[in-house]
């Protein structure tokens, strides 16, 4: 894993109530000084996968498919990449959630961050 | 046109494609104006002649006797009259002309299979971004279930740089296709971004099995098993179409392991792996027991978006070499079944890797030429019978479909017979290509009937196919009764329970019925429970355990029977603990 290359998982709010809509991204970013080619597989970038506790609960590559062409993509000294999507939670049960954003580049780039839902 | 040696590159030079088009003799206002010309004459190129009427020489052409200068433009038409003068041409814009073959097309053979089969004819599903519209391509129809509309134009370029691969026409310009006369059908299940739901995927794959397509192309993957894609690709396989898949981009250097997508790796579905240059596995290619050819996916040029073309790598790429090879085949013998294309492909392609299937390149590198080549002969007429299927169950009214394919002459007749029953005629429905008839069920009795349908030509020539079906119009149901050996029991006993399942109509007792019987004790909570099979005696047999302290009271054994071909039955009976 390359040291300088960073990924960084955010939610819009680190609180939200039952039923309410998650804001997830996640930022890639150059922190070298030279520019570096992002190799994926497929045209999936990314994917965020909600758990609560040790079960997974959301996972936004699910159901989807992807066409199989290699892309690169230059990330210049201190550019940044940022992929967001919106999890609209269906009978989520309040408590502390966790969810992993991944740049699906190989190879792939991950961080997680928490959020609760309150009632 | 069609030339055995490939297409050469041809470079006009710029007095051959300079056409004359005639010169405005303008006003004297604008008599200073030069205009540029190729001057060619008779003998020798003469300087003089030129400059006496204010030309301006700027070439003197050594392998024809001409030059090219610049001339008043009222000098022109006095200067052509002269006798030394042969022509004045305009120098007029020139485009090169040419059609590239990429790399992939030559590596497969394509080229060598041309005068045999482009292919044409054969109705190619591309389902990705959409295709086109581009000049090198022509798309016949389509859908886009991504906007739900009847426009499936591409919106990314990854499916009009597939469907280039398949079949980009044969003409001056741009790239050629694996099958030049395939015609493309363009169905968008991915967005712009290349992405997919799995519902726009099986949507597409339903339009092309109602729609008639014979080839289902998918450059598209994900690295999970869904039944429902499962399902839908052995649907079409069932229906006669032949689906080909990236393997995936998920392989390792090492070319170790199983990371063969979906719906590449279901069984049904041709998963094709990706070749660089030198004929050796792309690092990422897919490896697995699923891979089934490889193709070329390094580095391909076809056609992109914008009536551009881009160079692409990817499984994605590799993909249509095989469609498009399909297509050359089937175009060569109509009357193949899709299994039939499939295994010409396996047993042409070029080995490569360890000897023989691998999981690497599958049974190896697709070879259009050889392929084409092995293709046999089509018999004047073959039958297929698509409804119901071989084997399986029937009842109330089936409509009979089969597909016929002629290739020497008109159809006559089509008929369809039940065992050895008299021939019915069938009638041709043209929204699906199948030749159809309604069957009422009802008037056989239940049980294995045969179903022969049998095609004839206007020259006498036939084919016919049989399948056995299973009709069962009766439901039958199940009688089961359970008694014990006794009616009361003491504590510490053992209760004897006996289980008869008989088919209601009939009376006959039945083996290999599953019972499950369940003992309740008085308060209505299970006391017990057990499983077993009917022996052929029609009886399974169990004993329950009164126990030390057993409450005392009525007690109920329910027994269930289940049986292929019946719905399931129950019994019950009771008995006291004193």
């Amino acid at each position: 894993m390359r040291k300088d290359i960073s990924a960084e998982t955010q939610t819009n709010k680190s609180k939200y109530s039952v039923g309410e809509e998650v804001k997830i991204s996640v930022t890639m970013a150059n922190k070298g000084l030279n520019p570096i080619e992002i190799i994926f597989a497929s045209a999936q970038r990314y994917d965020f996968i909600v758990l609560k506790g040790n079960e997974e609960v959301w996972r936004w590559s699910n159901d989807k498919v992807f066409a199989m062409v290699l892309e690169q993509v230059l990330l210049k000294p201190g550019e940044k990449q940022t992929y967001s999507e919106t999890w609209k939670p269906k009978d989520a049960k309040p408590g502390k959630y966790e969810v992993i954003g991944v740049v699906t580049s190989r190879p792939p780039y991950r961080s997680a961050c928490v959020f609760k839902i309150d009632i | 046109m069609k030339s055995r040696d490939g297409v050469s590159v041809i470079l006009m030079s710029l007095i051959l494609l300079v056409s004359f088009s005639g010169f405005i003799i303008t006003s004297a206002s604008a008599n200073k104006a030069k205009v540029e010309v190729i001057v060619g004459f008779v003998a020798q190129p003469d300087a003089e002649l030129v400059k006496r009427h204010g030309g301006e020489i700027h070439h003197t052409y050594t392998i024809i006797t001409a030059m090219y200068v610049s001339l008043p433009e009222e000098a022109i038409e006095p200067l052509r009259k002269n006798p030394k003068i042969t022509y004045i041409h305009e120098n007029g814009k020139v485009e090169a002309l040419e059609q590239t073959i990429p790399w992939g097309i030559d590596r497969i053979k394509a080229p060598q299979a041309w005068a045999e089969s482009t292919g044409t004819g054969v109705k190619i599903a591309i389902l990705d971004t959409g295709v086109g519209p581009h000049k090198d391509l022509i798309v016949y129809g389509g859908y886009d279930f991504v906007n739900s509309d009847t426009d499936p134009k591409d919106d990314n370029g990854h499916g009009t740089h597939v469907a280039g691969t398949a079949a980009a026409l044969y003409n001056d310009l741009g790239v050629v296709g694996a099958a030049p006369e395939a015609y493309l059908y363009a169905v968008k299940v991915l967005d712009s971004g290349g992405s997919g739901t799995l519902d726009w995927v099986i949507k597409g794959i339903e339009w092309s099995v109602n729609n008639g397509m014979q080839i289902i192309s998918m450059s598209l993957g994900t690295s999970t098993d869904y039944q429902a894609l499962h399902d839908a690709v052995d649907a079409a396989y069932g229906k006669g179409l032949l689906l080909v898949a990236a393997a995936g981009n998920s392989g390792n250097p090492a070319g170790r392991g199983d990371n063969v997508g979906y719906p590449a790796k279901y069984d049904s579905v041709i998963a094709v792996a990706a070749t660089d240059q030198n004929d050796k596995r792309a690092s990422w290619s897919s490896t697995g027991q699923a891979v089934e050819l490889a193709a070329p996916g390094v580095d391909i040029y076809s056609t992109w978006i914008g009536d551009g073309y881009a160079t692409k790598s990817g499984t994605s790429m590799a993909t249509p070499h095989v469609s498009g090879t399909a297509a050359l085949v089937w175009a060569e013998n109509p009357t193949l079944t899709n299994a039939e294309v499939r295994k010409i492909l396996q047993d042409t392609a070029t080995d490569l890797g360890t000897a023989g299937k691998d999981n690497q390149y599958g049974y190896g590198l697709v070879n259009a030429q050889a392929a084409v080549s092995a293709t046999p002969s089509p018999k004047p007429l073959a039958v297929s019978i698509i409804n119901p299927s071989d084997g399986s169950t029937v009842k109330g009214t089936v409509i009979i479909q089969a597909s016929v394919k002629n290739t020497a002459a008109p159809i006559d007749s089509v008929e369809y017979a039940i065992d050895s029953g008299n021939s019915i005629l069938m009638t041709y429905n043209p929204s699906n290509g199948y030749w159809e008839a309604d069957w009422d069920t009802t008037t056989i009795a239940d049980g294995p009937h045969t179903i022969t349908v049998r095609a004839t030509d206007t020259e006498g020539n036939s084919d016919e196919k049989t399948i056995t079906v299973t009709v069962a119009n009766t439901v039958k149901t199940l009688s089961v009764t359970v008694v014990t050996d006794k009616a009361e029991y003491s504590r510490n006993s053992w209760v004897y329970i006996t289980v008869t399942v008989k088919d209601s109509a009939t009376g006959n007792q039945l083996e290999g019925a599953t019972v499950d019987v369940t003992v309740y004790h008085p308060d209505g909570s299970v006391a017990g429970t057990g499983s077993g099979t009917t022996a052929s005696d029609g009886v399974a047999r169990f004993r329950y355990r009164v126990g030390p302290k057993a409450p005392t009271g009525t007690y109920k054994v329910v027994a269930t029977a289940s049986l292929a071909g019946y719905e399931t039955g129950t019994g019950e009976t009771t008995f006291k603990v004193v």
